[in-house]
């Protein structure tokens, strides 16, 4: 019985949307739409998709071929004027060769004005036309009057050329959408693949229908003498195609929320994508995509601008004779080669895995270049000098994860040499990157390495190693809390990349400001940094200081805390729930030891209880010891995360961690007068 | 055979070029003072501006930049502004290395042509013309020229031979030529402590300055024009878009905006004004009827960036502002003015410079500021109207628009008027509450907080931020309280006062530090300033302090049974010149206590050997404020 109910229950929720499954008509907007305060299902919402509508179909024409035309309709509610900000819009065109376009651009606002509805059409001089760019323009405008309970909608047609490209369908916004119907029709002669995003799956269905594609073109008139006239004649002509159809039909789909720590928050959004994989021309004679990560990369390496360029040796020959001569190991050759490269070509911030048309050799006459022309460079190089080197492409962070095997889901590329080890990683844009240790914009996801003969494979980006900070502290303390001393702070791995990236550009002075600031205000005297440059090594902070108010002194009695200036005051994990992974671009660890003489006359009169705790699975640790000897404390503090990155449902027990590890830290040691210095 | 000759001559030609050095541009030509503090230096700025009518005009430019490390490269950046109304003709640049040596004739497609807009703006007509180099090596120096033609002599650039931080200037050289049917006005700023030479003659000014070192930025220093030298210029004819003008002081120059840039703009339906005849039927005083039209306004408009219109200056007709329910500044203070005017209150438009304070200069008629806001004179104090905020109350200043001269127009000229400055007592944070703290350290709070004058805007936003954004600023504003647990945040912002009262409260385990039998407590809970300013070692500028304030704290605190005070600190009171700070802690009874704290800034210039007693006085305060009292567990408990 309690099955039959389960099943009917099942049906019934099944069927019920399909009760009000009204066609919802652009410029009909319902009175309860209008008079809605607040969206039910996220009362934080300022605003709220209340429906998005998007058909993407084929069009053929005579002359300019196939065009893909899309249309959009979207109805936004608008709450309250932090919500206004939704009802402007930047449509952006891509003008490169062929012109994306934008027709039709309908839009009105919606407002009650008593018991009446009242609509306020956006004029055609209200829509503003912006050259962005030399590539990009774009159609700009904001709806009118708007008010608190406006609702606003839009629709329009984007023709273009472009028509291999299908964007990506986006299903999810920084503020909710309460409906969203998408609708893609491609006619068979393209294949179209298509994923959903991993993180929030959205349901696409697929259905085949037949379709007649009418066209116009015209051809040239024959005049009666044989010749050609000037005039020309009008054809009508039609194909009739198979249809594949992909509908998206989903509903209230949550909010996108930015959280701290996180690689890049497109990773998470809902969407679908699709790519071309096959293209049957008039011809007959299909033409293949790439369809797996193998072909893909095959696909790249074939490229004038990638492969190709790895074959141009003459310009550097001359200079890696000199740069190698005299080095036997391979060891030896890579860190030169290495350190050629990085002080040779600049990176001008461009990530590109492709080399612009002028290749290679310009970038190494001008000394500037993007990403691939600076590591297919180093790869060359290698190469030529005798070392198994190969091109790795890697998509960025901000670039994301792709979801599909496709040439853009790669934006960069570095250099990687496989040994008996494993594989080494060179990144040559980075002044302070180093073996296996590169940049965080290149800590993405996964790489995929090219051989010669286009086999490939994935390779590991992150560091094995630990981004790690080492602080060894020794004070002598006087009778009132005043510390002087000396600290000694290593880096290394990710932790020294960044410190060299932020620090070195730093004149002396500045540093000194700035390490003061970021250790409490410390006062320091001297001050020496070795291995500034040296990015196989550690850098390393020697610092002598003195600091005043280190500890409450109440009574004969002093209350020092144990790691003193050092002790970490606040949780950075404040949010009670995650969604997403938090990120840390690598495994990391900090360790603290701290020596602390007491001042004369003094005796330990209790201290802080050990603590050792970690969290499951090895994921993380904490452990504190405070030791004392005679006239000293002693303290030994460990830190470690043994993840790059951390699923959401470990951040209860990450925050725990920390907000253990806090705690313990704000515990003091006292300090109790027995005698006269 | 030909091939070989080809590609001889192309090495010789390759060949030459790489001997091209010019010794004047390698850095061993640089005195060393110039490169102390220096992340680049200005080798030579030539302006070459040549004013051939009121409505042509020509600026030269060439610049050669030496730049030193990385932090400079943008001192190297060729940036270029142009519109629809000016074109840039002859561009180019070179780069050479540290010797001199060309390295690099940047070719014309690097240089990068886009939309000034930055942000989303409905429709932008500035455009920039840009290159930015990537250097191999440092140092390198370039150079470079440009030409632009313009017709707006309205805007004649500045000379400003030192521009901004850690820049040092070998030698800046202006020349500004002009015809005999125009009289140039101008004004010479903070020339005191520099050699200026001046070459000026007939039709001609001209400025010199050579060998300027460069100045360190230190924080909490004056707005950088307000000490470096520059010297501002006005012709008594100009052209502005299409537009002429001729002024020779403020109320000419008024007059001139007046009746070319907003007059006839105030146009309004007649629905609209009999909407706003309603609206203020039966009220008499014209500043509550000001009250009433502002919040109309308010809940009918919203900011949107829009630069069009005569070089940016002509408002939008109030017709299209109240058809859209949108306009930039200008805009919605036009519409502001003629809703006003529909409501028979008189208003004026105002220019002022908005954000960082700066005066408009007011001894020179001239075009100036970024922003525009709205005067309605009153028999009482006058009423400065923010049109582009809608959650602002009606008069209320903060600090992006208070306390600095503003040119108001007026259909009889312009004149110079000060807005709205808050005294320090003014600036107020009244904070009064309570919290108990339990046996095992835990702490459970309420705390009220209100927010006056600059305080309030510091504030006033947190009640439209959502749920979660909320309990995330709470968490952070309580910062020195670990596992803070949010359990009710109350918000409200008083629209006819400007006071913005906070109730929040919350609990947090662990608050209380146990060291055996003994518990710390800070006895400050809900404010404790961590502002200490940085230590700088031989400070240059002046300090100041731009705004000063009083934050008063009175707070009761129950503490745990079965605890006793062991120790807890006395009344403390600290007086210096820049403020006063005093804390003190009644006892009430046993198990109570009464926690007071008044913190006092006065806002002021004083000079730079002053900072490092702020810098003490600020460290005494985050001492202090960090007092706590121990408690010992009874014995027999």
């Amino acid at each position: 019985m309690k099955i039959k109910i389960a099943l009917l229950l099942f049906t019934l929720l099944f069927t019920l949307p399909n009760v009000d499954a009204q066609e919802v008509k652009f410029g009909k907007v319902s009175k309860k739409e209008l008079e809605e305060k607040f969206y039910p299902q996220d009362t934080s919402a300022n605003a709220v998709i209340l429906y998005k509508k998007q058909r993407t179909y084929f069009d053929y024409d005579g002359t300019e071929g196939w065009i893909l035309r899309t249309e959009v309709h979207t109805r936004v509610k608008l709450y309250n004027k932090d919500g206004f900000g939704f009802a402007s819009n930047k449509i952006r065109l891509y003008t490169s060769g062929g012109k994306d376009e934008v027709v039709n651009i309908k839009a009105y606002t919606h407002n009650l004005n008593g018991n009446k509805i009242v609509k306020t059409k956006l004029e055609r001089k209200d829509v503003f036309r912006e050259e962005t760019s030399k590539n990009w323009n774009s159609k700009n405008f904001t709806m009118p009057n708007l008010k608190n309970g406006s609702v606003v909608e839009w629709k329009y047609t984007i023709s273009s050329p472009y028509f291999w490209n299908i964007d990506d369908v986006i299903c999810q916004y920084k503020i909710p959408i309460k409906e969203l119907k998408v609708k893609l029709q491609i006619p068979e002669r393209f294949t179209f693949k298509y994923l959903p995003s991993i993180y929030f799956p959205v349901k696409v269905n697929t259905s085949m229908i037949s379709k007649t594609y009418n066209f116009n073109y015209r051809t040239p008139e024959k005049s009666g003498k044989g010749g050609i006239s000037a005039k020309t004649v009008s054809h009508n002509g039609n194909m009739k195609l198979m249809e594949n159809i992909y509908t998206i039909n989903e509903k209230n789909i949550p909010a996108l929320k930015e959280e701290p720590y996180i690689d890049n928050i497109n990773n998470y959004r809902a969407m679908v994508d699709f790519e071309i994989s096959a293209y049957i021309p008039r011809t007959g004679i299909p033409e293949y995509f790439n369809t797996t990560w193998e072909d893909v990369t095959k696909k790249i390496y074939e490229s004038t601008y990638f492969g190709v360029q790895l074959d141009k040796k003459s310009h550097f020959k001359e200079d890696l004779e000199n740069i190698i001569n005299g080095l036997t190991s391979q060891n030896e050759k890579i860190t030169a080669i290495y350190n050629f490269v990085k002080s040779k070509i600049k990176w001008n911030e461009v990530n590109r895995k492709y080399t612009s048309k002028d290749g290679i050799k310009k970038a190494y006459k001008e000394g500037v270049g993007n990403v691939a022309e600076i590591n297919l460079t180093l790869v060359a190089m290698l190469k030529e000098a005798g070392i198994t080197a190969n091109p790795v492409l890697v998509s960025t962070r901000n670039h994301g994860i792709p979801l599909f095997p496709t040439s853009d889901g790669f934006n960069y590329v570095i250099a990687g040499i496989e040994n008996n080890n494993g594989v080494i990683l060179l990144d040559a844009t980075e002044k302070y990157s180093s073996a296996n240790n590169l940049p965080l914009r290149a800590l993405n996801w996964k790489g995929r390495l090219i051989r010669e003969h286009g086999s490939s494979t994935t390779v590991d980006l992150y560091p094995k190693s630990y981004s790690a900070k080492n602080v060894k502290l020794s004070v002598k303390l006087d009778e009132e809390g005043t510390i002087e001393g000396l600290m000694n702070t290593s880096y290394s791995n990710l932790r020294a990349l960044e410190y060299r990236d932020t620090y070195n550009v730093l004149s002396e002075d500045e540093l000194i400001s700035k390490l003061e600031e970021k250790n409490s205000g410390i006062e320091i005297e001297k001050f020496r940094i070795n291995n500034k440059t040296e990015v196989a090594k550690p850098i390393v902070e020697f610092l002598f200081f003195s600091k005043e108010n280190n500890a409450d002194i109440i009574g004969n009695k002093i209350y020092l805390s144990p790691l003193l200036f050092l002790t970490t005051k606040e949780n950075s994990f404040k949010q009670e729930e995650r969604l997403y992974p938090v990120d840390f671009g690598s495994a990391w660890k900090k360790d603290f030891t701290v020596a602390i003489q007491i001042p004369e006359g003094y005796t330990v009169e209790s201290k802080p209880e050990d603590l050792a705790v970690s969290m499951p699975e090895n994921l993380g640790s904490f452990v504190i010891k405070t030791t004392v000897t005679n006239k000293k404390i002693n303290v030994l503090m460990q830190t470690k995360i043994n993840v790059a990155k951390l699923g959401p449902n470990y951040y209860q027990d990450l925050k725990e961690l920390f907000k253990q590890a806090i705690e313990k830290q704000q515990e003091k040691i006292i300090l109790v007068k027995t005698s006269q210095p | 055979m030909k091939k070989i000759i080809l590609s001889l001559s192309s090495i010789l030609l390759s060949f030459f070029s790489v001997f091209s050095q010019d010794l004047e541009l390698s850095v061993l030509s640089i005195p060393d003072s110039l490169k102390e503090n220096a992340n680049a230096i200005i080798r030579l700025e030539d302006t070459k501006i040549d004013i051939s009518s009121s409505s042509k005009m020509t600026i030269h430019k060439t610049m050669i930049v030496t730049v030193f490390n990385k932090k400079g490269d943008s001192d190297g950046y060729i940036t270029m502004y142009y519109d629809d109304h000016s074109k840039i003709k002859n561009y180019s640049a070179l780069i050479y290395n540290s010797l001199g040596v060309e390295i690099k004739k940047v070719k014309n497609k690097e240089f990068k042509d886009i939309s000034a807009a930055n942000g989303f703006s409905l429709y932008e007509d500035n455009r920039v013309l840009y290159y930015r180099h990537v250097p191999q090596s440092y140092p390198y120096t370039i150079k470079y020229e440009y030409e632009i033609n313009t017709p707006n002599t309205a805007f004649i650039p500045k000379w400003i031979p030192i521009n901004g931080f850690n820049e040092s200037t070998q030698k800046s050289k202006y020349t500004l030529t002009y015809p005999d049917d125009i009289a140039i006005n101008f004004r010479e700023y903070n020339f005191d402590d520099y050699c200026i030479e001046n070459n000026s003659s007939e039709n001609t000014l001209s400025y010199t300055l050579k060998n300027a070192k460069a100045i360190k930025y230190e924080n909490r220093s004056p707005f950088y024009l307000d000490f470096e030298p520059y010297v501002q210029f006005a012709a008594n004819k100009f052209h502005l878009a299409g537009v002429d003008g001729k002024a020779e002081n403020w109320t000419e120059f008024g007059n001139w905006m007046y009746q070319n840039l907003l007059k006839g703009r105030d146009e309004l339906p007649e629905a609209t004004k009999v909407e706003i005849k309603n609206l203020i039927n039966g009220i008499d005083d014209p500043i509550e009827r000001a009250r009433l039209v502002y919040d109309y306004m308010q809940k009918k408009t919203r900011y949107i960036s829009i630069q069009i219109g005569i070089g940016g200056w002509k408002p939008m007709l109030a017709d299209d502002v109240d058809r859209l329910g949108y306009g930039d500044c200008k805009a919605l203070t036009n519409y502001t003015q003629s809703l006003l005017k529909a409501a028979d209150v008189h208003s004026y438009y105002t220019i002022i410079y908005a954000d960082t304070k700066r005066n408009i200069n007011n001894d020179l008629a001239s075009i100036q500021g970024n922003h525009a806001i709205l005067m309605v004179p009153s028999q009482k104090d006058t009423v400065w109207l923010e049109c582009t905020n809608q959650k602002v109350p009606f008069g209320y200043l903060g600090n992006f628009t208070d306390d600095r001269d503003v040119l108001v127009v007026t259909p009889e000229g312009g004149k110079i008027l000060h807005t709205k400055s808050y005294s320090d007592t003014e600036n107020k944070q009244l904070i009064t509450g309570e919290y108990s703290i339990d046996i095992n350290g835990n702490i459970s709070a309420k705390a009220k907080i209100e927010s006056y004058g600059v305080q309030y805007d510091d504030n006033y936003s947190i009640a439209d931020m959502d749920p979660k954004d909320k309990e995330t600023y709470y968490k952070e504003f309580f910062k020195n309280i670990n596992n803070l647990n949010i359990e009710g945040i109350t918000v409200k912002s008083d629209d006819k006062t400007a006071v913005f009262t906070e109730d929040i409260s919350f609990n947090a385990g662990n608050y209380g530090v146990f060291s055996g039998d003994r518990m710390l407590v800070r006895i400050n809970a809900f404010n404790v300033n961590d502002n200490v300013p940085k230590r700088i070692r031989n400070r240059k500028l002046p300090l100041e302090i731009k705004y000063g304030y009083l934050d008063k704290d009175e707070v009761i605190i129950n503490l745990p049974e079965k605890f006793q005070i062991e120790a807890m600190a006395n009344e403390k009171t600290v007086e210096t010149k820049f403020g006063t700070y005093k804390i003190s802690i009644e006892k009430i009874s046993e198990q109570q206590l009464k926690y007071s704290r008044k913190l006092l800034i006065k806002h002021g210039n004083y000079t730079a050997n002053d900072y490092d007693d702020y810098r003490k006085f600020r460290k005494k305060i985050n001492q202090l404020d960090n007092s706590k009292i121990v408690l010992v567990r009874n014995k027999n408990s």
